[in-house]
């Protein structure tokens, strides 16, 4: 979940009024954010906050935003905030070839800022944030910042060869053409696999010519932001409309919170002209009934208006039961009704909500499997034997090339962390003889097993593989015999009341005439023996091994 | 000169066997020779020493080998080394860098952790100073870095050696032994000190051979025959040190991790649950579709599940055709009122395999099969996330979910079940709710346990699960599910602050390991 930081005093001034920081820390954490850490500064002027939100809103990534909510909550200023657009004049002109590149571009304008470092560092670490969760890593939107008063409209978005472009990138020099910009600049090197396999890239220009931005990479030096900007333009490109429209309004509205002027800008697409930002609310219908139900409160019209408006909603009564409620337009994850009695529930408090215990009598039981295996180990372990559990995942080497088999249909991961984890273990024992590898000086006998899942490949299975339960043990000594581990396997095998044959077989992993396969009722379900010394000195191992391994599912399971 | 001297069984055996392999051999030959247990020979040859027969020569062997940290440098460089020759075999040489520029170096193949342990140790080393100029923290390689970049440090020797794997301390040159000594202190080495002993037959032992020596024969083990027909009445039994340790025993146990995974399963059967399985290859439809995370959901990037490249894709329609087409209406257009993502659901990437990254996966594979309220279910079982491992994290892990489905259970239920479990898992716990986020639920509820020896701690997520989720399943009553990462609990109650203890490669900390 992302993490922002803010300053406590900032805050404050935002909401209008001295807030104790425990008070505060109460607060947030009833809403979707937690104060991570709170730092005294060390002139004991302020505290800077480090705060948690959770990832469904992106309108609570920067202090402004907080302090929207938490007006509404502490019902400083509970209800809809109401915003004045004034048009702007600007027009943006999108070109039909970016259809399939990056088709929308939402804009907006913010007039009459005071800036200070607070606010810079809110819309710098606003952008990044959105950057990295709601616009997906700049793949869905990117966000554009300029200083309007160096852009001359009308502004043209269209899409230009690599080799046509040149413009000197925000921190750069010297002029670059597309290729430079994708593979030298770090935002390039980071992003370019957004766009670079189109022929044509995205570009932003006004009516100069001069280059706003080469989305979603880099923006133009001309447009940069200093500390004499008085005014903001805001460009935020897109493949989905809704999202740049709900980023450009987070953007606008927060800004709103510390009285800047939001100004519109009429955007003409090949097929249509739409007019940015779209602060209109949103409207849904709310049920009371069903949200009362679903909470296992009994709240009456009145009151869930009272905690509606907490939550900076407003609400028309419908009907005896029914709400049309209003949804400012920051807010980007309503999709059902459930969404808004969640605000309901959060506006009440998890505090005072009284958990109680559901009467539902049901019965409580494990899968027949879970038994079966906790008889298995006690026996095993009976035997003397230390559990040890290894991870499901494994490499080919292990498996196979160590084991002296030929290698197998096994499942294969695409995108592995580590060459060392990269297939799915389809046998207990390479992993046991791996695990004797990295304690060669501990004292002997050393007598360990594992029951655990391995996972094979199906064909008729819906997922192409399955689970299946198998069980390892091994014994590593001075001297070791086969006769001791067949005991062991006979002794557990009786105890099941398995009806089970032997049958001396070959088997590349063991010495030849010392390896047996076992049958339970007429089909295989393992080999046992003396592993072959090569094995034994693939896995670095000093001493004599004996083991088996026995697939559980087929007949004891 | 004596003439006689007493000698029980074991003592008799061990100077015949040290006779037969000439003159000395080590407790473990003797004792393969002998078919004794080490332990029978060690105090048989002590007992043997006090006799002045034999001469017991202890050899010390310190076993040194590399820890995980260690490997990388070994195949690599040490850190402090690769930055020295990295500025340095800059044209110009670069003498002095501001500190915040280093990890800006592309062609520096370090993380930032390494970076600082590099700039550390330069620092320690005295190849670089550490000044403040201009306000701004700059690295100064002094002339003694400059030297050091052509010479190779005892401890660099010492690496090289151990790429041959790891090395006894004792028989590598003194000069690289002080080399050691830094890695191991810089905790690069683990070591085991392992004791060998070699058993050598004095004169007089071989004057007992020889017969010079009479040997009498004293009583050290009492048989069943020799109660049985009253020989213990006639013969002295040799005397005990019944104080003395005796040998060490290894029980045959059970994993620790799974014994808490089992406390915890008991537990939560108790509180009504069924169990239930899944398999670990996972459509990508039951781990995500089905729970309504949307296909560009961050969840589903390529650096936050396993992908397999074999089986590539399963089989959805055949299997389930009828959820299939449902949730893909709830992911388009929305279902039972909701306006749905708004996007072109794709089938193709829902029969993707994955490793499950949830267990949730598995709740939904219950509700396919369990229509009726009210119901309970849980599953513990593994689930996998690309993270490499280290000591806080795993790229497979345990996770405990339940659901809980009835007509009218309310938010309220929910929080009264979430602290059930909780204080089942964590008894005296008191708990405390934030509301959070998951894509599947809706209302969603994180629950922190307070208790007095472990602090605070987020302990499980839950919510009631959206009904773009229950409805394509057609299960018409609302379903409570949490889930819990029992990994941290057990590690907390394991007093182990490394994941990887469990899965843990060390046996004697197996053996060791207390049962409670």
């Amino acid at each position: 979940m992302p993490t922002i930081e803010i300053s406590y005093n900032d805050l404050c001034a935002l909401i209008g009024k001295e807030i104790p920081v425990k008070k505060l820390e109460e607060s947030l954490f009833l809403n979707k954010c937690e104060i991570e850490a709170s730092t005294l500064l060390e002139d004991e002027s302020d505290y800077e906050l480090t705060v948690e939100v959770t990832s469904d809103r992106p309108d609570l990534l920067s202090v402004e935003g907080i302090a929207r909510q938490m007006k509404g909550f502490l019902e400083l200023e509970p209800g809809l905030p109401a915003y004045n657009v004034a048009d702007s004049g600007i027009t943006v002109l999108v070109d039909r070839n970016l259809t399939d590149i990056r088709p929308y571009i939402a804009c907006g304008v913010v007039k009459g800022l005071i800036f200070t470092d607070e606010l810079i560092r809110q819309l710098i670490q606003l952008q990044e944030k959105l950057h990295t969760t709601y616009c997906r890593s700049r793949r869905k939107a990117s966000i554009g910042i300029h200083n309007l008063d160096a852009i001359q409209p009308p502004i043209r978005y269209y899409g230009e060869k690599p080799e046509e472009i040149n413009f000197i990138p925000l921190g750069e020099t010297s002029y670059m053409n597309g290729y430079e910009i994708l593979s030298e600049l770090k935002t390039g090197c980071e992003y370019g696999y957004i766009i670079e396999k189109f022929p044509l890239l995205p570009l932003i220009v006004d009516a100069k010519n001069d280059v706003l931005s080469l989305p979603p990479i880099i923006n133009g030096i001309v447009t940069r932001v200093t500390e004499d900007t008085k005014n903001l333009f805001f460009d935020i490109t897109a493949t989905d409309e809704k999202t740049a429209s709900f980023a450009l309004n987070i953007l606008l509205t927060n800004l709103n919170e510390r009285d800047a002027k939001i100004e519109s800008v009429k955007v003409i697409y090949p097929d249509k002209e739409t007019i940015y930002p779209n602060l209109t609310p949103l409207k849904m219908n709310l049920n009371i009934q069903r949200s009362n139900n679903l909470l296992g409160l009994d709240l009456d019209t009145q009151s869930t208006i009272k905690l509606l408006k907490k939550m900076r909603m407003d609400a028309k009564i419908l009907g005896d039961n029914d709400l049309e409620v209003t949804i400012p337009a920051y807010r980007a994850d309503f999709l059902h009704e459930w969404d808004i009695i969640e605000d309901v529930s959060i506006a009440f408090g998890y505090d005072v909500l009284e958990p109680i215990l559901p009467q539902s009598a049901t019965v409580g039981k494990e899968v027949q499997d879970s038994k079966i295996i906790r008889k298995l180990r006690d026996l095993i372990a009976g035997f003397g034997f230390q559990e040890v559990l290894n991870y499901v995942t494994t490499n080919r080497k292990t498996m196979f090339d160590k084991m002296l088999l030929a290698e197998e249909i096994t499942v294969e991961l695409a995108n592995p962390t580590s060459l060392e984890y990269n297939v799915l273990r389809k046998y207990l024992l390479p992993g046991l003889l791996n695990f004797l590898s990295k304690n060669t000086h501990a004292d002997y006998p050393q007598k360990i097993f594992e029951v655990g899942d391995v996972v094979i490949y199906d064909e008729m299975a819906p997922e192409k593989a399955r689970n299946v339960t198998k069980l390892a043990t091994v014994i590593c000594d001075y001297i070791v015999s086969y006769e001791e581990i067949e005991a062991v396997l006979f002794s557990l095998l009786k105890n099941f009341r398995a009806k089970f044959e032997i049958r001396a077989e070959k088997h590349a992993s063991y010495i030849e005439g010392r390896v047996a396969e076992v049958f339970v009722e007429g089909e295989s379900i393992g080999f046992l023996g003396e592993l072959h010394p090569e094995v034994i000195l693939n896995f670095g191992l000093e001493n004599h091994v004996s083991a088996f391994e026995i697939d559980l599912s087929k007949t004891l399971l | 000169m004596q003439n006689s001297i007493e000698l029980y069984e074991g003592e008799k055996i061990v100077l015949e066997t040290l006779n037969s392999l000439g003159v000395s051999a080590s407790v473990k030959k003797i004792a393969e020779r002998a078919n004794l247990t080490l332990n029978q020979i060690t105090s048989a040859s002590i007992s043997l020493q006090l006799k002045k027969l034999v001469e017991i020569l202890e050899t010390k062997r310190t076993y040194m080998r590399p820890t995980n940290e260690c490997h990388k440098y070994i195949e690599g460089k040490l850190p402090e080394k690769s930055m020295l020759e990295y500025f340095m075999s800059k044209e110009p040489p670069m003498d002095q860098l501001l500190v915040s520029d280093i990890l800006k170096e592309k062609n520096l193949d370090l993380d930032k952790r390494n970076i600082s342990i590099g700039l550390n140790w330069m620092r320690r080393k005295g190849w670089g100073i550490l000044q403040k100029i201009d306000d701004r923290n700059f690295i100064v390689i002094t002339e003694k870095g400059k030297k050091a970049v052509d010479e190779k440090e005892p401890e660099e020797k010492v690496l090289e050696i151990l790429k041959k794997g790891e090395i006894i301390f004792e028989e590598i040159p003194p000069e690289l032994q002080e080399g050691a000594t830094f890695l191991k202190e810089r905790n690069l080495l683990e070591e085991t000190v392992k004791t060998s002993r070699e058993i050598k037959l004095t004169e007089n032992g071989i004057k007992v051979l020889k017969g010079e020596i009479k040997p009498v024969e004293q009583i050290a083990m009492l048989t069943g025959k020799d109660i049985r027909t009253g020989r213990y009445k006639k013969i002295t039994l040799k005397k005990y040190d019944v104080t003395a340790n005796p040998p060490v025993i290894f029980p045959g146990k059970k994993h620790p991790y799974l014994e808490f995974l089992e406390d915890v399963r008991r537990a939560v059967i108790g509180l009504g649950f069924e169990e239930w399985k899944g398999p670990f290859c996972e459509t990508e439809f039951m781990n995500f579709d089905a729970l309504f995370q949307a296909q560009d959901h961050p969840a589903r990037e390529i650096h936050d599940s396993f992908l397999c490249k074999f089986p590539e894709y399963g089989e959805l329609v055949e299997f389930y055709g009828d959820v299939v087409e449902k949730v893909k209406m709830a992911h388009e257009t929305g279902i039972s009122g909701s306006t749905g993502w708004g996007y072109e659901w794709s089938l193709e990437r829902a029969r993707k395999i994955i490793l499950r990254t949830q267990t949730t996966s598995v709740s939904v594979r219950y509700l396919i099969e369990h229509k009726e309220a009210p119901l309970k279910a849980f599953c513990l079982d593994r689930v996998f996330r690309p993270d490499v491992l280290d000591r806080t994290h795993s790229h497979e892990f345990h996770q405990l979910e339940g659901i809980v489905g009835d007509y009218n259970l309310t938010v309220k239920h929910l929080l009264g079940f979430l602290k059930e479990i909780v204080v089942t898992l964590i008894p005296g716990a008191k708990v405390k709710f934030k509301p959070g986020y998951f894509p599947f639920t809706e209302p969603s509820v994180e629950a922190f346990a307070f208790h007095p020896t472990i602090g605070m701690i987020e302990i499980a997520g839950s919510g009631i699960f959206r009904p773009e989720v229950t409805k394509p399943l057609d299960i018409d009553f609302p379903v409570l599910a949490w889930g819990v990462g029992i990994a941290r609990l057990a590690m907390i109650k394991l007093g182990i602050d490394d994941i990887r203890y469990l899965h843990a490669s060390d046996l004697q900390w197996l053996r060791n390991k207390e049962v409670w």
